[in-house]
Order: C-alpha cells, then sequence, then structure tokens
C-alpha cells in the first residue's frame, strides 16, 4: 500500500509478517477436496438454490460420491494431494492408472498397507459407530447440527445428482477393484501393539466439531482425507503440539484401521509417543519396528529408541 | 471478462480466498465450508461479474460476507492453531520451523484481538499487498478509512511485537 503518512511497520514486526506469511495457505489436499466439493455440488446445481452456507453443505456428500462431470479434475487433484505428501516427509508415490482407476498405488518403502488388530477396547464403541457411518454412501443428517445450519434445499441436490451417480458408476466400481488390488500386493502382518488408550486422546475432540473426514465417500475421498488427517498430525507434532497430533492419529486410527496409510499413521504415532513429555513412545516404536523394519520413517523411529 | 468460468476462478483464486477465511478467523473446522460457499456464491454470481472491480476484489466482497454470515450462525470465533505446509516443510530446520510456528501464533492472536474492520485492512494491505484503493473497493471503506485504520492496526501490532521481544528477553 502507498501510505506515506502512516509509520511503516519496524523491521521485528515486518519480520514476524514475514515469517507467518505461508501459515495460512492451503496444502494440496485442501485444494483437492475442496474443489471436488465445490464442482460436485456446482454441477448437481446446488449452487441455484443456495441460500448462505446450509444447501452447498448439504448437496456436498452424494454429490462427491458421484463425482459426476467433476470426476476427472478431482482425480487429477487427489493424486497430487497425495504426492505432496512427499514433502511432508512421507514417501509417497502416486500414480494413477488411468481414469477410471481412481485408486492411487501408494509405495511408502516396502509397506503399503498394515492389518491392524481390531480395537476391543469397550472405549472404541463409539468410533466404531463413526467408522460404520462412513463408510455409508449417504448423506448423514448428523452433519446438520454439527454444522450449525439448517439445511432445506437438500433434497433437490440428492436428486439432482442421480444421474451423476448413474454415469459414473463404472468408474467407481473400477476404483473399487484396484483399490482391492492395491490392499492384496501388501503384507498383511498383523500389527501387535497397545499404543495407548484411545480414550484419552480422545477427550481432545470435541473442539473439532465438523470433520472433514467424517464424510463418507469413494476411494479416492477416503485416501485424500487420510493425507489430510496424517499432515495435519505431523504439523501438529512439528508445531510441538504433541497431545493434539495423538487426537488426529487416533481419528486416522478410528476411521481407517486398515487404511492406505495405516503404516504411516502407526509410525507418525510412535513418533508422536517418543515426543509427547508425559508418554512412553517406545513400546510403540519397537512394535512399528518389528513391523516394518524397512520403512522410511524407521530410522527416525529407531533414533528415539536410542 | 465473459470468458471467466467457476474453474479458471477457481484455480488462479482458492488460495486467497482460503488464506482469506483463515485469516478472518474461521477455525480449521469450517474453512471447508466457508471456502466451499465463497465458490457457490460465485459460481451463481459469475454471469453478473462486470469486470468493473478485479476478481480478487469481488472475491475478498463475497467472502467477508460469507464468513460473517458464518460467525453469525455458528456464534463462534476461536483463535485456531495454524498448520501448513510451510511448517512441516523437510527443508526448514526444526529452528526455522519454531519461528514461524511462533510467528504464526502471534500474527493470529494479534488478529483476534483487532477489531474486525481493522482486522481486514492489515491483513489485505500488510499480508495480500493490496492497495488502499483496492481495499476501498474490497470493503466499501473509503480511502481515508482504510489508511486510519491501517495506522491503528499496525500501532497495535507494534505493541505486540514490542512486548513479545520484551517476554523473550526476560527469558534468555
Amino acid at each position: 500500500m502507498n501510505d506515506e503518512d502512516i509509520p511503516g511497520l519496524s523491521d521485528s514486526a515486518r519480520n514476524v509478517l514475514d515469517l507467518a506469511r505461508d501459515v495460512d495457505d492451503p496444502t494440496a489436499p485442501d485444494r483437492a477436496r475442496v474443489r471436488r466439493k465445490v464442482f460436485a455440488a456446482a454441477a448437481a446445481g446446488a449452487a441455484a438454490g443456495v441460500v448462505g452456507g446450509a444447501a452447498a453443505s448439504a448437496s456436498a456428500p452424494p454429490a462427491a460420491a458421484a463425482t459426476g462431470a467433476a470426476s476427472t479434475a478431482a482425480v487429477a487433484g487427489s493424486t497430487a494431494g497425495a504426492a505432496s505428501l512427499g514433502a511432508a516427509g512421507i514417501a509417497t508415490s502416486g500414480a494413477v492408472l488411468g481414469k477410471a482407476a481412481l485408486a492411487v498405488a501408494l509405495v511408502v518403502g516396502s509397506v503399503t498397507a498394515v492389518v491392524s488388530e481390531p480395537w476391543s477396547d469397550p472405549a472404541e464403541g463409539e468410533v466404531a459407530h463413526e467408522t460404520t457411518a462412513s463408510s455409508m454412501p449417504a448423506p448423514s443428517s448428523a452433519d446438520a447440527p454439527a454444522h450449525g445450519t439448517t439445511q432445506p434445499e437438500t433434497q433437490p441436490a440428492v436428486l439432482a445428482s442421480g444421474t451423476a451417480v448413474l454415469a459414473s458408476g463404472t468408474a467407481v466400481l473400477a476404483s473399487g477393484t484396484a483399490a482391492i488390488e492395491a490392499t492384496e500386493v501388501a503384507p498383511s502382518t498383523p500389527v501387535v501393539e497397545e499404543l495407548e488408550p484411545p480414550a484419552r486422546a480422545r477427550t481432545a475432540e470435541p473442539t473439532e466439531p465438523a470433520e472433514p473426514t467424517a464424510e463418507p465417500g469413494t476411494v479416492e475421498d477416503s485416501l485424500a482425507e487420510e493425507v489430510a488427517l496424517l499432515q495435519r498430525a505431523r504439523a501438529q507434532l512439528a508445531a510441538g503440539d504433541a497431545d493434539s497430533a495423538l487426537a488426529t492419529l487416533h481419528r486416522h486410527r478410528a476411521l481407517y484401521p486398515t487404511g492406505t496409510l495405516a503404516a504411516e499413521r502407526d509410525g507418525t504415532l510412535a513418533l508422536t509417543l517418543c515426543a509427547h513429555p508425559d508418554r512412553d513412545g517406545h513400546p510403540a516404536a519397537r512394535a512399528f519396528l518389528t513391523a516394518h523394519p524397512r520403512s522410511p520413517l524407521s530410522p527416525r523411529i529407531r533414533a528415539c529408541l536410542e | 471478462m465473459s470468458q471467466l468460468d467457476l474453474g479458471t476462478v477457481y484455480e488462479a483464486h482458492f488460495d486467497f480466498v482460503w488464506r482469506t477465511a483463515r485469516r478472518l478467523g474461521v477455525s480449521d473446522a469450517f474453512v471447508d465450508d466457508v471456502v466451499q460457499d465463497v465458490f457457490l456464491v460465485v459460481h451463481r454470481k459469475l454471469p453478473e461479474f462486470e469486470g468493473r472491480s478485479s476478481v480478487k476484489t469481488w472475491l475478498y466482497a463475497i467472502a467477508r460476507r460469507v464468513v460473517s454470515d458464518h460467525r453469525r450462525r455458528a456464534c463462534q470465533r476461536k483463535p485456531h492453531t495454524p498448520i501448513s505446509d510451510a511448517m512441516v516443510a523437510t527443508g526448514a530446520s526444526p529452528d526455522e520451523r519454531a519461528a514461524r510456528q511462533q510467528a504464526a501464533v502471534l500474527l493470529h492472536g494479534f488478529l483476534d484481538s483487532l477489531p474486525d474492520e481493522q482486522r481486514e485492512v492489515f491483513v489485505l494491505s500488510e499480508l495480500e499487498q493490496m492497495t488502499a484503493p483496492e481495499i476501498e473497493e474490497a470493503t466499501g471503506a473509503n480511502v481515508n478509512t482504510v489508511y486510519s485504520r491501517l495506522r491503528l492496526a499496525r500501532k497495535a501490532f507494534e505493541r505486540v511485537v514490542a512486548r513479545e521481544e520484551a517476554r523473550r528477553g526476560s527469558e534468555r
């Protein structure tokens, strides 16, 4: 701004601004996720009747499941999102297997996916419920109060997106197959671990009422959400907020116990516990190293045992 | 300007809208919703956009309305923890990351403490590098008002930074 009459900022104030300038920028998964929602909602005609934000939120889940006209862009977007994880320190190589195959083959060291033990902790009851809900491709009415809005325009949007659902059916099926193949090549070693009682971490969760990850969606939706969750956890850890990182990682474990990025989650969990002032990360670190001795995360995890 | 479509606007300005939502105090949990709403309004209003203002100031005017509606509905305006790629970038040393994190917390705490009208002028001027006439266009406040708000906000920011430096100095 050309403001010669106003005293400019001092060097130290300017320095603070320069340091903080980038922190509000979106990540690639943010860009891809919102893009998918916006274009799906726009394609479904929800925009025509949108009043404030209400209908937009309501119409997004069915339309996003359909992908419809936005599918190509969304695929490209989520791939970019997955690839960006590399920058965040998780070695991820994303490859899109043609338009139909929405699944991204994630190669992380020698490990692709981990089959975890079913969670038997009674405290996990609510989590099991969340997981079930998130696997249903239907708009969750429970989302509405969380957004603090009413959604009178939901119905037309759902109808409008119906055609798109049919049109994209083949693509979704194809992506399902690809996902299964991707999972099958992974070593299905059950990880025996007791990382921590999840109930403790979950006490921090009510501060995040409208968690975007609870949304129903397709394979690439899940992957984008997994990426976003892990990225968030890593950022929280980098910011020294181990409690929030734990909460985020437990959320990932609750939503995607055997997700594509389950191994990264478990590794990040071990690192977070190691960094936590009040927690002992050693059991988790040892369990991870036993299950994934050659993971890219293993050297760092080994270091925290030394 | 008739060739403008949602995709073009989205690609060119998504980051700006996202940053703006965060800097106007939308918490992490709601940024997705707010940004999505902004672009749905854009989608609806794009045919009416006459190019009399820049796309960016037009977008800002939409974003501040959506944010304000959101705040009214959600009745919440809590400070948030800034998160970004920048902070977890592998190139950054732990010291750099810590410095960025501190600066981010300081900036967001400061923004949260400002009256809304100063807040937006500070964000648009100091962080988005908009000129006073652009801010006038984006906010509807005339240039003199923009300057006077900026002056107040800068003074407040200097105080916050000085206080922080004094605090750190005394810790050493």
